[in-house]
């Protein structure tokens, strides 16, 4: 119940901050989402160069892969907490259980060719830093969630441990979710242009 | 009214109170020794008479009289699980073994309850008076409400009642540790409704002639009644001299602390085939351990028995399984009597929430066919002429995974009710076995050729033939049917048969919590794959309806299916494990080579950090 109170308050409010930050900043939501939904199908669409994907197009896909499988996950994992207060079972599970390895590699594939650009190079730009920062968080907390539920699956962790090993990953998922969204706020910041704001009519 | 009459009038009503209080007797309540009071004692019989060997009027001795007389409050124990028989609580409990009513040829096998559990009949519905059960499960019911409370006695059995006597609490069933105590002899002295005579015969004390059930209605057993026949004489009792001692005394080898073969004598489980001999089967690990039965199913002088399940409502926390060996519950202490506290290392906590811990823990392994058992109570196991046939009636299955009561998945033990009834105006009235054996034994050479106590077997055409007699012998039984199987067979315009879905046919099931095997035995000690794997008995074993009907033989459903869910998610669910391991691999080494990439980017930003914050001009 805790639990299910928590990750809906917590989801709400990331999603609405997000939503009105963008507002606040000058970024219409429908002309945002159009921006990334276009990325998103670039990168699906990118054609294989000589029978291979290039680096950018396998770069691109890993990331909204990754994405894509979050949404599933957070979906799967939360459908029955919140409408039924009751763990995950049934198909939702077996979905859930299926989507995690493909999401494991895609941060994998994302943490091979994204971390050289996301290195520390002593850059002094604020929203630069941030993003770089979502970025490793984003990994870290990845990892946490992955290896929390991956070992809860091996004959080595036992009640009590596995007490602890599911909410480090229903609270790991829940931060990453929060800082997934916080990391498409900044990158939004970053690489789309602001709506021009519609000049005031002078009353004469 | 003068003053000193009020005080007169207060006065009697206080003292009658007190005396009229259950105050506690001399054995009702331990003064703390741990050591065995000696059972040296006078025996009365049900008149309050001290019994002596030399007596002429040789009445059985009284149970309640001789143990309940000044040591122990009766009426307190009679409020037992043991005795009260659903009668004298609100308390019904979880749905528990039945009673079981059978004939082999009518292929008759109803479960039957005083208590309300949904899928049991009440005797009543199946026609069973008081004095029938009595006479027919007395046996295997150690005394109390039921066999002795006038109240519960229908006037048709009255003068039965007075010749046999009263089935008081036979204490001695569990608490006489004598060897010489024979429990098949009490179920022998049941049969012949020697109701009032059974403890005595069964302790060894004295011998006992006769039987009540040839003494006709006028019977007087205080009066002198001559033998209806040589061959049928008056109920006696001869005692033993050795067991008397010059006072009159006898000694009984009371325990408090029940040995479990006295408790196997009503509560064996035996799995039935050549592989299955007493031999080849080991106990419960608690036993095997040293621990008793008692030890977990404890009763205070109310003996209202701790039945061991988790959210009983009378029950210890300690004394389930997760309270002795978790600690789980309010109060519960663990580790008592050395429980050791389960790891259940790689077992995700999912489990606990959908399983019982009988589920992996309890019962026979699982095996793609579900096994057929025995019980005491309903083969009569352990007493004089048992059939040990491995095709006797009931037919029960064991184990079958189903949701219990708490909605968790434990292995039960099942009956498909098998009866034949009377459908007037969809009021179904059971009809007695005795008519539907004539017909039956009548119509076919059943009974030369059925040795084995299997049920016959019924093709349609003599289905057909059964039911249309039963309704030519009597007309004012209107339409008949045969519930078996989980249907309900009627002939339509009598020659056709019909069968379909019915819930008074509907399988009964009781939780199968005995015999606990060892950690290493329970399911999932091998891995996920004990249960998920695509054949595994938890999911897929096959479960097929038992009848005698022999067209509606042979049908399978799997454990899942029958238990309600789907075939399809529980066999994609298995599907996936195929995989599982190559997965988890994938898995780790996804999260090895990011965790790798964190850690060299953190050192190289490290080094990058320090480069940054010192002097590039200052070198040394």
């Amino acid at each position: 119940m805790f639990f299910s109170i928590v990750s809906f308050s917590v989801i709400i409010i990331a999603i609405g901050g997000l939503i009105s930050a963008l507002q606040v900043a000058n970024y219409p939501i429908g002309s945002t989402i159009k921006h990334w939904w276009q990325e998103a199908v670039e990168a699906w669409s990118a054609a294989p160069k000589n029978g291979w994907l290039s680096k950018k197009t396998i770069r691109n896909l890993s990331y909204f892969l990754g994405l894509d499988l979050v949404v599933v996950l957070a979906l799967t994992g939360l459908i029955q907490p919140w409408l039924f207060n009751q763990n995950m079972s049934g198909f939702l599970l077996i979905l859930h259980m299926t989507a995690a390895p493909f999401f494991a590699i895609s941060l994998a594939l994302v943490a091979l060719y994204w971390s050289y650009a996301q290195r520390y190079s002593g850059e002094k730009n604020r929203l630069i830093m941030k993003i770089k920062l979502c970025f490793w968080s984003v990994l870290f907390l990845g990892v946490l969630v992955i290896l929390s539920s991956a070992l809860s699956m091996f004959p080595v962790a036992g009640s009590s441990a596995q007490q602890v090993l599911i909410s480090l990953h229903k609270y790991g998922a829940l931060l990453l979710v929060v800082i997934i969204l916080m990391h498409i706020y900044y990158l939004t910041l970053l690489k789309i242009k602001p709506a021009k704001k519609a000049k005031s009519k002078s009353i004469k | 009214m003068p003053k000193i009459t009020w005080l007169a009038c207060w006065a009697l009503f206080f003292t009658t109170s007190i005396f009229a209080q259950d105050l506690p007797k001399l054995g009702d309540k331990s003064d703390g020794s741990r050591s065995l009071p000696v059972h040296r004692i006078k025996l009365f019989d049900e008149n309050g008479d001290v019994v002596k060997p030399y007596h002429q009027r040789r009445l059985p001795f009284s149970t309640k009289e001789s143990c309940g007389g000044e040591c122990h409050s009766y009426k307190t124990i009679a409020g037992g699980w043991h005795f009260e028989s659903g009668f004298d609580s609100n308390d019904q409990g979880r749905p528990g073994q039945p009673w079981i009513l059978v004939d082999q040829f009518s292929a008759t096998q109803i479960p039957l309850s005083y208590r309300k559990w949904q899928g049991t009949m009440h005797p009543d519905s199946a026609g069973i008076s008081p004095f029938d059960f009595v006479k027919t499960f007395g046996g295997f019911y150690p005394g109390g409400v039921l066999g002795e409370v006038d109240s519960l006695h229908s006037l048709q059995n009255l003068a039965r009642w007075d010749v046999s006597g009263q089935q008081q609490i036979n204490c001695l069933a569990c608490h006489e540790i004598n060897r010489g105590y024979d429990s098949a002899e009490y179920v022998a002295q049941i049969k012949k409704e020697n109701f009032r005579w059974a403890p005595t015969a069964a302790s060894g004390i004295g011998q006992v002639e006769g039987s009540a059930a040839k003494m006709p209605d006028h019977f007087d057993l205080y009066g002198n009644f001559d033998a209806p026949s040589p061959n049928s004489p008056v109920p006696m009792v001869f005692y033993e001299n050795s067991p008397f001692n010059r006072k009159g005394e006898v000694l009984f080898e009371i325990e408090r602390k029940v040995p479990n073969e006295k408790c196997y004598a009503c509560h064996s489980t035996a799995i039935v085939g050549a592989e299955n001999e007493r031999w080849h089967a080991d106990e419960d690990v608690h036993l095997s351990a040293g621990m008793n039965c008692v030890d977990c199913h404890r009763n205070g002088l109310d003996h209202k028995m701790n039945r061991g399940y988790a959210d009983e409502k009378m029950g210890v926390a300690s004394l389930t399984c997760a309270g002795c060996h978790l600690g789980e519950g309010e109060s519960a202490l663990a580790g008592r009597m050395g429980a050791p506290k389960p790891e259940h290392a790689g077992m995700p906590l999912v489990h606990f929430d959908k399983l019982s811990c009988t589920a992996c823990h309890s019962g026979p392994s699982p095996q793609p066919e579900l096994a057929n058992i025995k019980t005491s109570i309903s083969h009569r196991l352990g007493t004089r002429g048992v059939n040990k046939s491995a095709q006797a009636v009931p037919h029960l299955q064991a184990p079958v995974f189903l949701p219990g009561h708490d909605g968790k998945i434990a292995p039960h033990k099942m009956i498909w009710p098998a009866f034949w009834a009377s459908l007037n105006d969809e009021k179904i009235t059971v009809i007695q076995t005795e008519i539907v054996r004539k017909i039956i034994l009548e119509t076919t050479t059943y009974r030369d050729t059925l040795s084995t106590g299997e049920w016959p077997q019924f093709s349609d055409s003599l289905l057909i033939v059964v039911l249309n007699k039963l309704v030519e012998e009597d007309s004012t039984l209107g339409k008949t049917g045969y519930f078996s199987g989980g249907k309900l067979f009627t002939a339509e315009n009598d020659s056709q048969l019909v069968a379909e879905q019915h819930p008074m046919a509907a399988p009964y099931s009781w939780p199968l919590v005995h015999d606990v095997r060892p950690a290493q035995q329970s399911l999932g000690s091998n891995g996920c794959s004990d249960c998920h794997s695509l054949n595994s008995p938890i999911y897929f074993a096959n479960i097929s309806p038992l009848s005698p009907v022999t067209s509606a033989q042979g049908e399978k459903i799997s454990m899942t299916r029958f238990r309600g869910a789907s075939d399809f998610a529980a066999k994609f669910f298995a599907f996936t494990f195929i995989f599982r391991p190559f997965l988890k691999f994938l898995v780790l080494a996804a999260s090895f080579l990011i965790g790798a990439i964190i850690l060299i980017y953190l050192f190289k930003g490290l080094a990058s950090f320090t480069k940054n914050i010192s002097d590039e001009k200052t070198n040394l």
